[in-house]
This record gives structure tokens, sequence and C-alpha cells, in this order.
């Protein structure tokens, strides 16, 4: 039922996971995602669910929450939105953080990734290699004389 | 949480290059960076080794090359003889002769002999007293391979 007597902002839009959940948001939320943008453009029916393929519903409402409060122009200051981005990016586990990344990627949001991009930075900052690999569930997959190369190149840099 | 994302092993390892890039981006020590690109190949292929242009040891700006800036010659010699050493030191900020450098503990004090080229540059004149001012060599400053700072002994 295409209605051409509402207002842009008030057009809703119809958000499909990749695990199927839909979700319907506001189109001014939805437009914080530069892909979506470009796909509603394309779009002859925006009542249809639009597909955000490689993003499950649990981290695309984790999207939209983020979307939602940086699409209000309310009242809150710039001090008071770093203040909530701090506590939504640290409420996140690291697998949430992770599929965050590759989501805000993919859906071109360009605050949320550099929120979560900042967070994953802080976590590295001080850590050695062995530090940062421990802590992201990394595999070591230089050969022993590419480490050892490494290691003559800054020798300073392993020192914790 | 209790879908089947958690199960799904994430692997930071695959991140795609564009998303490296902008977190080593946040990255504000060199340290940090050469320790990102030391996690494994794919992160280490991702970033660019940072840029040396930013050297640890700080020297002294020099001024725009039509201010003239007084250049003395020091010729630097033990006191028990043997081998010279010649020293372009250059006065920046009045009345002081500071090379300021990274030299760190390791510095060596010793006695050295100190003369100075003249103003025509034709003759040394032994320097009786360098006051409160040191000459700070190291690597970076003048090619030599060890820091040493040098005491008068006159």
């Amino acid at each position: 039922m295409a209605s051409t007597s509402t207002s842009t902002l008030s057009r809703k839009l119809i958000l499909k996971s990749s695990d199927g959940e839909k979700f319907e948001v506001d189109e001014n939320v939805a437009m914080q995602s530069q892909t979506i943008k470009h796909m509603i453009e394309d779009l002859d029916d925006i009542n249809s669910p639009i597909p955000v393929s490689i993003v499950t519903g649990t981290i695309l409402s984790k999207v939209i929450e983020y979307c939602k409060k940086h699409a209000t122009e309310d009242s809150d200051s710039d001090e008071q939105l770093k203040q909530w981005d701090k506590e939504y990016a640290n409420n996140m586990d690291l697998n949430t953080l992770y599929y965050l990344l590759l989501a805000a990627n993919y859906m071109e949001i360009k605050g949320l990734l550099e929120l979560i991009t900042q967070c994953v930075a802080d976590m590295i900052k001080g850590k050695s290699p062995e530090e940062i690999r421990a802590h992201f569930n990394i595999k070591n997959d230089f050969t022993p004389q590419e480490e050892a190369n490494i290691r003559n190149e800054n020798p300073w840099a392993f020192e914790n | 949480m209790n879908n089947s994302f958690n199960t799904i092993s994430n692997t930071w390892e695959d991140l795609p290059n564009e998303i490296l890039e902008i977190i080593a981006k946040y990255l504000q020590s060199r340290i940090d960076v050469f320790r990102f690109r030391a996690v494994s190949t794919s992160w280490r292929s991702a970033i660019p080794l940072p840029n040396y242009r930013k050297s640890l040891i700080t020297l002294p700006q020099p001024r725009p090359a039509t201010v003239p800036v007084p250049v003395t010659i020091y010729r630097l010699q033990h006191h028990t003889g043997g081998a010279a050493v010649l020293v372009k030191v250059v006065e920046y900020i009045r009345g002081t002769l500071k090379l300021e450098s990274g030299v760190n503990n390791r510095h060596r004090i010793v006695d050295m002999k100190v003369y100075k080229l003249d103003e025509d540059w034709v003759t040394w004149v032994a320097v009786k007293s360098l006051d409160d001012r040191v000459f700070v060599l190291g690597k970076e400053v003048c090619d030599f391979v060890f820091p040493l700072v040098l005491r008068i002994c006159c």
C-alpha cells in the first residue's frame, strides 16, 4: 500500500537481517547507513523489506540502537552523545564488537565504524604482540624466521 | 544473545584491510603500530610501517637561511694527545651552545682539551672555559658511534 501523502520524516522502512528478523525503523534512522540510503534510491517499493544480508538480527538491533540515537536531533549535547557512545561501546563483548565492525563497514555507518575501531584500538594500545593475540584469540602465523626478523627490526617494541 | 551468532568463531586476523587501517590510525604511538604489525601476517600486510620522519631525537630547528647564525668550529683532543675531532657548533639561541639529543644514561664523560678556531678561521685557540655549556655528541648529532658528553679539562 503505497502512501503518497506521508512526509519524508515519518516514512517507515523494514530492514531484514540475514537470519530473517524484521525491524521497522524510521527512514531517517535507516539513512544513517549510506548503503541503505543507496538501496532506497534504487528501490521502487520501499514497503518491501530491505535485506541487510550479512548482518544478523542480534547485531542489527544494536546497529539500529546506535542509528536511532544519532538520528534524533534532540537536546543532547555533543558531550552527552559522546558519553552515550562510550557506554554503548563498553557494553559490548568482544564477539559483538567484531560483528558490529563488519556491520558498520558493510552498512557504511561512519560514526559507528569510528566508534568501534577506536574502542578496538584502545584495547590494543600498550599490549605486546603476544598479549594482543591472546586478547583477540589470534593465531601467530609467522614462521620462526619471519618472527626473528621482526624482532630484530624493532627489538624495543617487544619489551614489556 | 542465545542464537547461533555466538558460536560462530570470529577471526580478528581476517578483518578487512580497510577496517585494520582505521584501527591502526587510532594507535598514536609508533611502538603500538610496530606491535600491531607483529601480531599476524594479515595485520602486518594491512598496515605500512610507521614513518620515520619523526626522529626520536629532536634537533634545534634551523632558522631560515637568510638569517646568519654564528658557527664555531672546535677541535677536540684527548688531554694526553692523539687524534683530534672537529666539531661544528651552531649558536641557535644567543648565549647557549646547546645541541639537544636523546642521550641516555649510557653517555660517558671524558676529559678533553678543546681548541676553538678563531673568528678568521685561521688559528686554533685553546678554550679555557665553556662556562656552564656542554657539548653533547650523539650518533644523530655528530656521527659519533657512541654518545659522549665532553667536559673541559684545562
